[in-house]
């Protein structure tokens, strides 16, 4: 549509009062046209910076950049508000809403996890500092699929080095999730994966023991039925 | 035609392992002569540790997968104090060939559309970081 | 407006000391709330205050650099805390800058729009652009930054830069030099004084650092000179009179030259036996002393004891002789407990997958530390192509003395190429190459190609599809889909004539499998269909028979016989030895490829063709890479030659060499061809070659070679990625069976000239046509009337006589050339640019030595690979 031509630019230097300004940034955001709307809130700070309305737009600002899945400025908008405004009452979903900016960007294990570990970290952030809040509940649940995560991608590896039959370097990063990442759904085959490296490296009763601690821990699941068959098949 | 060797693992030094002997040597000696072993009894509860050491050559012959042609897994039994009760050498025979369980656990995170694959890395400076919707043809920046 | 702090409260009002806090109020904060401000400071109503705590709360605000201005009244424990606000920044300008773009310094000013403003934080990107200019050479550049005030405490702030001139390097003085010339110390050294010439380079402008770089090449220029003493004194910079340039004078004392004394090798490592490490010093008693061949043997020590899996440190100790001047070196290697790898970690892969890049590490997890393996692995995920050119494996501690970890910090490049290739050759022929290759599909180091090629020459399609490690496992598998479309022709004049036009349709499929690290197997079947045919109206004449047959006086006589379908299975291998240390930019290392294809599993064509193709490169210092190569191959005919003057092996199948494989000359451009010279009206052959109608036969031998050497360039042609180079090509192709000629001359009406042969014109459907004579209707057309024309009706009327009509082909000569194994030389230098749209080639090559017929050609240029 044409009309929504107000390109960024050119906002920056019409002078609106901050009504209007605020108005038709929120307009903007309903119609579903986030990048505008990002920054029609921008501007409201930029004119207004002390009006009542200028804690709200930067708040307002990050949300919209979130919506139109500019993460990046999204967590900036959001770290400037925090930083001029530490104790507002919306702090911390400000701190909260950079956590999900990052865990939005999460990539599939097999690449390069930076950016899980920079959600894992704000993340924590909001649990560390805002713990009773609904955004700290949230904040946990997603903590553990983004540490689930981080264990994936361990095990991805070590996958890969049992795909190529390299059974020290796969114990090696077995144990790496096992030791790191116990709260994680990877344990159990882990655990079996361990059984597998253990007897191919020689060394039977660790594989034994492996496979005890998969069968007390995780008695129902399936890696323990085939860490058992293993071991059964293969007697120190 | 040729086979392409390699050794993984510990590199043996035979004279230096039959020196560890039961009842003289402790940890802090055998990781002197020894070094550090490849890695330690996982589940060795109440400090009654075994050190294992690997070593293995293997052989491939092109494509297929490595095959252990020989080995010396040294396994150094500790008691609670620390002082080496056992040295067992084992080699090929306790050494089980079998292949990975194809299952695996799911992970999250989004596989990017086949578009974004295909054309996702034309002209893209691949800064950490960078949304991951920069530079696709699908929505270009 | 300012809010005047002082108005409101007495200043002079003594603080009371110490008491209990009643209340804190907040006073003149517009932006920020009350109760942000008092996050900032430690005292709360109750809590008991001091002159220190409220010193302290008043350092607490001044740190948040919110605040313009603080102060503290106390009132008998009723606190006020005045602030004025620092302003809040609303756009940032950047004015003067001519030689730095915008982007160039926006990125390093840490001010933003609706940021506070605070004086910190401008000083910091005052200096910010400063240093900016100081490494593009400008020392006079100064920056004043201006802020414009606006209303509700908002502030502009301008950044007024001006750049002042280059500061260039004006003379370089040496003083104390006696054995070697001010101009060849000159030479050692980065910064050059500034000359006319010397306008593209940047470094004959001054920069202190390379200036501390510039002493120490030049000491280690002496080192390797054998002059172990010797020292800089003093390097002084100063300013000329007119403060633009620099003057730079060096006191160095060189000391006396030394010889090597007696050389030695210890080791403290039981498994490395002296005379092992003795085998490695190539320094011999008596030699001049020099520090460079010290270096490289520790180097090469490390490296072999690296190969054990030790990670020594070797040193060398020095005895210095002063009287003798000798200097022995004995080399120390002190143990150091052998190291495993703990974890290879590999970051920064936002589209490669993990795996492609750890498949590629000659090392795993566990193993003993090997650095020969690491550089093995740097060198074959370079050879990768999807990263940075400067690619290091970095050994961080590990969590134990003897454990390390290995780290791959890559950045992703772009690995999708858009190839635009667009060829321009003497014959004014234009080709245009549109091919898109994705090098690392998906991220799995898949590559994936799709090519259209459109010439004047030829047309094709092609889809190709390569995965290096089929499941994971060391095969790799491709396939190639293609179409091409391979015409011909030539210049008649400016008649352009198709001399044939071969449709290939086919595929191949081929699996590489690695017997050693550096050998490996490939082997690839493919089956194409070949359909070669002629331009029917200009080559084709109706025989007695009135059937269509393809004239061997218009097309030659061997163009006719290679008319027809075939089809050719063949299956082939290669056996490759590479060990180049970088594949796409080669700089040491040599890769030898033999292969042999055999035609004739089913199929029409029967044929076994072998060829060699070995390139060597060496890195002869200072950036500039040499590189020979070496190119052979030869066809062995399974079946009989199809009749006499006809090669037993299809023109399709032959070789041809010329552009691009030898710069100098056009497309196939070498070897055995047929050269018809037409005469011109009083008898004597024509002399411009572009006249000439002159057809390529290619040959059943072939060979070449071609020495090169990469010349660097400044800093700042590197980075735009320009490689010149100078080269030298020798080849040939040779071994062809000697054609019939396609038509006899005679001098028929005894003029003392040779006269042009006739040959009926017929319609298409093979009966003679008539030409109407001037005077008649519709004079100048074809009728098959034999007199008159046709009538409504269709029959003939009339009974003027039209004339045959014939098309008569001058007499010329016709030569059979260029079948000879002596070698065609040609030199010339060429530019290789990595442009965003892929690789692009300017070669201009004159052609040194050329035989008789051959076809030169001064400039080619090429956007994009040659596959």
């Amino acid at each position: 549509c044409a009309s929504s031509g107000a390109k960024k630019a050119d906002t920056k230097y019409v002078a609106r009062d901050v009504d209007t300004l605020y108005n038709a940034a929120k307009e903007r955001l309903d119609k579903g046209q986030y990048k505008i709307a990002a920054a029609l809130f921008d501007e409201v700070e930029r004119q207004h910076p002390y009006s009542a309305w200028a804690r709200r737009a930067q708040l307002m600002s990050a949300f919209s950049y979130y919506l139109a899945r500019q993460y990046q400025s999204s967590i900036q908008s959001a770290q400037r508000f925090l930083s001029i405004h530490p104790g507002n009452k919306d702090a911390p979903y400000a701190l909260y809403l950079i956590g999900v900016d990052y865990y939005e960007q999460i990539q599939d294990v097999t690449r390069d996890q930076k950016i899980t570990q920079q959600a894992l970290d704000a993340l924590g952030e909001v649990v560390r500092r805002y713990p009773d809040t609904p955004y700290a509940a949230d904040a946990r649940l997603k903590m553990d699929l983004v540490r689930d995560h981080l264990g994936g991608k361990e095990m991805e590896i070590g996958r890969f080095y049992e795909r190529r039959r390299d059974w020290l370097a796969a114990t090696i990063r077995f144990r790496k999730v096992v030791d790191e990442y116990q709260t994680t759904t990877h344990v159990p085959e882990a655990l079996m994966r361990l059984t597998e490296c253990y007897l191919s490296l020689g060394v039977p009763e660790e594989a034994k023991k492996a496979a005890a601690v998969l069968g007390a821990n995780y008695p129902g699941s399936k890696w323990y039925e085939r860490a058992y068959a293993l071991v059964q098949k293969h007697p120190a | 035609c040729a086979r392409i060797r390699d050794h993984k693992g510990y590199v043996v030094d035979a004279t230096l392992i039959d020196s560890v002997q039961p009842g003289i040597d402790n940890k802090d000696s055998v990781s002197k002569t020894l070094g550090r072993p490849s890695f330690a009894g996982q589940f060795d509860k109440g400090g009654a540790e075994s050190w294992y050491y690997i070593s293995r050559d293997t052989r491939q012959l092109a494509f297929a997968s490595p095959r252990p042609v020989s080995q010396m897994t040294l396994a150094v039994r500790f008691d609670k104090a620390g002082n080496v009760t056992a040295v067992d050498k084992s080699g090929l025979e306790k050494v089980v060939t079998l292949s990975p369980n194809g299952d695996k656990t799911p992970t999250l995170g989004r596989d990017r559309g086949f578009f974004a694959e295909l054309f996702g890395n034309i002209g893209r400076v691949g800064g950490v970081g960078a949304p991951v919707g920069g530079g696709t043809t699908d929505n270009p920046q | 407006q300012d809010a005047a702090p002082a108005a409101s409260a007495p200043a002079a009002a003594a603080l009371p000391g110490s008491g209990v806090v009643r209340t804190i109020a907040v006073a003149g904060s517009q932006r920020l709330e009350p109760d942000t401000v008092r996050s900032y400071i430690k005292l709360k109503p109750g809590d008991p205050y001091t002159r220190e705590t409220l010193d302290q709360a008043l350092k607490d605000l001044y740190a948040t650099e919110l605040f313009a201005d603080v102060q503290i009244r106390d009132d008998h424990g009723a606190l006020t805390i005045q602030v004025r606000e620092n302003p809040v920044i609303n756009r940032i300008v950047l004015e003067g800058n001519k030689r730095l773009k915008e982007e160039k310094i926006r990125p390093e000013i840490r001010l933003a729009p609706r940021q506070i403003f605070t004086r910190s934080k401008a000083r910091a990107d005052v200096a910010r652009i400063i240093e900016l200019y100081r490494r593009q050479g400008r020392f006079a550049a100064t920056v004043e930054p201006k802020m414009v005030q606006l209303d509700q405490n908002r502030v502009d702030i301008v950044f007024e830069i001006n750049e002042g001139a280059k500061s260039k390097v004006r003379q370089i003085n040496i003083i104390g030099n006696q054995h070697f010339s001010a101009g060849e110390l000159e030479g050692e050294m980065a910064t050059k004084a500034s000359r006319f010439w010397r306008i593209f380079s940047s470094n004959d402008s001054y920069d202190p650092d390379r200036l501390a770089y510039d002493q120490q090449k030049l000491r280690q220029f002496y080192l390797t000179q054998g002059y172990a003493d010797f020292r800089v004194i003093s390097a002084v910079a100063e300013l000329t009179p007119d403060k633009r340039d620099f003057i730079i004078t060096y006191v160095i004392e060189e000391g006396d030259r030394y010889k090597f004394g007696d050389i030695d090798a210890e080791s403290e490592i039981r498994d490395i036996k002296p005379d092992t490490l003795k085998a490695l010093i190539r320094i011999r008693k008596g030699d001049w002393y020099n520090a460079k061949t010290v270096e490289d043997t520790v180097d090469a020590i490390t490296e072999t004891t690296g190969l054990l899996g030790f990670t020594p440190d070797v040193r060398p100790d020095f005895v210095r002789d002063k009287d003798k001047l000798t200097m022995s070196v004995t080399f120390k290697v002190n143990d150091a407990p052998r190291v495993y790898v703990e974890d290879i970690a590999i970051n920064g892969n936002t589209h490669t997958k993990d795996k492609v890049v750890r498949r590629e590490f000659r090392l795993s997890e566990g193993d003993a530390f090997n650095s020969f393996r690491v550089k093995r692995s740097r060198d074959r995920i370079q050879s990768l192509g999807y990263f940075q050119e400067k690619l290091e494996i970095e050994q961080k501690p590990g969590s134990a003395p003897d454990r390390v970890v290995l780290e791959a910090n890559v950045e992703e490049k772009s690995t999708g190429e858009l190839q635009v290739s667009a060829g321009f050759s003497s014959l004014e022929k234009f080709i245009v190459d549109l091919s898109i290759r994705e090098r690392n599909f998906m991220g799995k180091g898949q590559e994936v190609r799709a090519g259209v090629n459109y010439s004047t020459y030829s047309k094709s399609i092609e889809l190709g599809f390569t995965e290096p490690y089929l499941m994971d496992k060391n095969i790799a598998l491709g396939f190639d889909v293609f179409r091409r479309d391979y015409n011909s022709f030539n210049y008649y004049g400016n008649d352009r004539r198709t001399t044939y036009e071969q449709t290939t349709t086919g595929f191949q499929v081929r699996a590489g499998v690695p017997l050693t690290e550096y050998v490996s197997l490939a082997l690839r079947y493919g089956l194409s269909f070949d359909d070669v045919s002629l331009d029917k109206n200009t080559f084709y004449m109706v025989n007695s028979q009135g059937e269509l047959v393809c004239d061997p006086l218009l097309a030659g006589r061997y163009l006719c016989d290679a008319l027809g379908k075939r089809t050719t299975s063949s299956v082939g291998y290669s056996l490759v030895f590479d060990n180049l240390n970088n594949r796409v930019r080669p700089s040491r290392g040599q890769r030898v490829v033999f292969s042999q294809d055999v035609a004739g599993l089913g199929g029409s064509v029967r044929y076994v063709r072998s060829r060699i193709d070995a390139d060597k490169y060496w890195n002869v210092g200072s950036g500039f890479i040499f590189s020979l190569g070496v190119e052979g191959g030869a066809i062995l005919p399974l079946q009989s030659s199809p009749g006499p003057g006809v090669d037993a092996v299809r023109l399709t199948d032959r070789f041809f060499l010329g552009e691009p494989q030898m710069r100098g000359f056009a497309i196939r451009g070498i070897g055995p061809r047929v050269l018809r010279i037409p005469y011109d009206a009083d008898g004597k052959p024509i002399t411009n070659r572009d006249q000439m109608y002159d057809d390529a036969l290619g040959g059943r031998y072939y060979y070449m070679s071609r020495a090169e050497l990469e010349i660097p360039l400044g800093s700042g042609a590197r980075e735009m990625g320009l490689r010149p180079s100078i080269f030298l090509d020798v080849g040939s192709v040779f071994g062809v069976k000697k054609p019939l000629p396609t038509a006899t001359f005679e001098d028929t009406d005894g003029d003392g000239k040779l006269d042009p042969v006739t040959r009926p014109v017929r319609d298409s459907s093979g009966n003679p046509l008539y030409l109407i004579p001037e005077g008649q209707t519709n004079a100048g057309t074809y009728t098959t009337c034999v007199t008159g024309q046709k009538n409504d009706a269709g029959t003939c009327v009339g009974s003027v006589p039209n004339n045959a009509a014939t098309n008569s082909y001058g007499p010329w000569d016709e030569k059979f050339l260029g079948d000879t194994w002596k070698p065609r030389v040609s030199v010339g230098f060429g530019v290789n640019w990595n442009s965003p749209f892929g690789p692009f080639r300017i070669d201009i090559a004159k052609a040194l030595v050329k035989r008789d017929g051959d076809d030169t050609k001064l400039i080619t240029f090429n956007v994009g690979t040659q596959f």
